[in-house]
């Protein structure tokens, strides 16, 4: 890497460490970068900086926050009876772009994966069953992403939960909105059909 | 199914080269590696997606190449396909009419294929009996590969987690979670399988009965590690399947591996009353894969309303003349059919049927 100044180098290096960042992206950021304003370049590693130092888990969820509790938690205008489990913050941002839910959230980070070493116990589960003891949750809802492993990790939750007689729901797999019959593979069609509700 | 136009760009040792075959009868003749099997197989990725003789994309790049690709024109109940396979070192793109696509392009195999190794599905281990269930006969279930795949990830999970628990020595609650969907997709695979033999028995009995002349019966059954017993209900196999692996979750733990389920059963192929794999001969085995594939083109056709291309590389001429002519009564006029032959000689006994002729020699067709 002798075509590049040191530092250069080192940015480039660091930059495609990055996730979905291959080296060629990684020297076009870097030449941006270098190119802009000395602002940009601060900024930027001011975001960085304060972002990584200040941003942490939420004590009650496990979602990211600022401060503790975070946001969705201290909303008072959120339902506090109704609890959505989900494997990872990216899943909280999702729920939230949607809109149509207004309880409160609980983060696990991670989904049980034996091949990967992951056990119940590097879930956020003991914390979750903590939350339910203290009471006030009436239902929980299970929105672990739906394939073998977020199954496992629903199906394993479940059994905890239901002693504790917190009604447990699963969210239903099918047709995505808006999407033509014809173009459903038969996989997608065969578990909407399974999932099938009378008309009202 | 038909293959109007086959075009090789870079396909093992083939440069450039097209082909239009006969809408019947196709025929490659040539001396040992030239070619044949080659044309054959750039047939079958066209359609399936994947080889039958191997998964490494770069074996088929021709050495001088780093890409290479295979243009097949099929016409599908009356209207035009054209598929293209982009073949790359570790990488495969197929494109249907210019849209790119997974799975089978024409969303069903159209193609079925009878080799020399065929023979080991009657002759080898139990997997190569499960290999056909699921690859040959799982297909004509829309959502078995699907299930086959999600089977087989919790298979490795539950392996991993079984050996945890046994290197550790720790009782870990988490193995009922796969024990519930081990059996539930295993259930549920158990229960295509079976059903699929009990659509298919019926026409493999009744081709058998015609090919040996009424001097053989076979039959087909499901041999199932749980001890299921033919024709029991999806519910049914699945709360045995339960109860099974209470019973011997100690010794699986003590393995680390699971030892029931599909990905241990086996089919019992009996001709007369006796294990085909033990006595039978040489040519009752052969007998037995004819009828099968036979058995499949048949199946197809009442699946799809429409025959699959058959491709029949160096089998052919291995058939006795009775079992040649039978097997040519029942594709002839339906199934276009592709044969390998190493000898010209040998294929006078299509006299009367069109067909076209291919030569093949270092890969190219020299006369058609």
């Amino acid at each position: 890497m002798n075509y590049y100044a040191k530092p250069v180098a080192r940015l480039i290096d660091q930059l495609s460490r990055l996730p979905g960042i291959g080296p060629k992206t990684a020297q076009r950021l870097a030449f941006h970068i270098l190119n802009a304003p000395p602002e940009v370049a601060i900024n930027l590693a001011k975001a960085v900086a304060e972002a990584r130092s200040t941003v942490r888990y939420c004590p009650v969820c496990g979602n990211y926050t600022d401060e503790a509790p975070c946001l969705i938690c201290r909303d008072e205008r959120r339902s506090r009876d109704l609890l959505c489990v989900v494997e990872r913050p990216r899943d909280v941002v999702a729920m939230e772009k949607s809109r149509s839910f207004k309880g409160l959230y609980h983060v696990l980070h991670g989904a049980i994966s034996p091949m990967e070493g992951v056990g119940p116990e590097h879930l956020r589960i003991r914390e979750l069953l903590k939350r339910l003891e203290s009471g006030g949750v009436k239902e929980v809802i299970l929105a672990t992403n739906p394939n073998v492993e977020g199954d496992a990790t629903a199906l394993y939750l479940a059994g905890l939960i239901k002693p504790l007689a917190v009604s447990v729901t699963r969210i239903a797999h099918g047709l995505p909105v808006g999407a033509d019959l014809e173009y459903a593979d038969g996989v997608t069609l065969g578990k909407a059909l399974e999932g099938r509700r009378e008309m009202k | 199914m038909l293959l109007k136009r086959l075009e090789l760009n870079n396909f093992r040792n083939y440069g450039k080269q097209v082909i239009t075959p006969d809408p019947l009868f196709n025929i490659i003749t040539g001396v040992n590696a030239q070619g044949k099997t080659n044309i054959l197989e750039s047939i079958f990725i066209a359609l399936t997606g994947r080889s039958f003789r191997t998964v490494k994309e770069k074996e088929i790049i021709s050495w001088e190449s780093n890409f290479s690709y295979i243009k097949g024109l099929f016409e599908t109940k009356g209207r035009s396909v054209e598929v293209k396979v982009l073949l790359q070192p570790g990488n495969k793109k197929i494109e249907v009419n210019g849209v790119s696509t997974r799975g089978y392009p024409m969303q069903w195999p159209g193609v079925v294929l009878f080799t020399p190794d065929d023979m080991i599905m009657i002759k080898g281990s139990p997997q190569e009996r499960r290999r056909f269930l699921d690859y040959e006969i799982g297909p004509f279930k829309n959502q078995y590969s699907h299930f086959l795949g999600l089977y087989n990830r919790v298979l490795f999970q539950r392996n991993k987690l079984l050996k945890e628990i046994r290197d550790r020595k720790n009782k870990n609650r988490s193995l009922d979670v796969w024990n519930e969907q081990l059996c539930r997709y295993g259930a549920k695979i158990i229960s295509m399988r079976m059903d699929l033999l009990k659509k298919m028995v019926p026409t493999t009995r009744g081709l058998h009965r015609i090919f040996t002349g009424g001097a053989e019966e076979i039959d087909i059954r499901y041999i199932s590690s749980i001890g299921i017993k033919n024709h029991a209900g999806e519910e049914e196999i699945y709360s045995q399947f339960r109860n099974s692996l209470k019973i011997i979750e100690d010794d699986e733990i003590s393995r680390a591996h699971s030892l029931m389920g599909p990905h241990r059963d086996d089919l019992l192929i009996l001709i007369n009353g006796s294990d085909a794999r033990i006595y039978g001969s040489q040519g009752q085995q052969r007998t037995v894969v004819l009828t099968l594939k036979i058995t499949q083109i048949k199946q197809w056709n009442k699946e799809m309303d429409e025959y699959p291309i058959l491709i029949l590389d160096d089998v052919m001429f291995e058939l006795d003349s009775n079992r040649r002519q039978e097997l040519l009564k029942h594709v002839s006029g339906l199934a276009q059919t592709f044969v390998s032959s190493s000898g010209e000689e040998k294929i006078n006994f299509i006299e009367g049927y069109t067909k076209k002729i291919f030569k093949v020699k270092s890969g190219k067709i020299i006369d058609i």
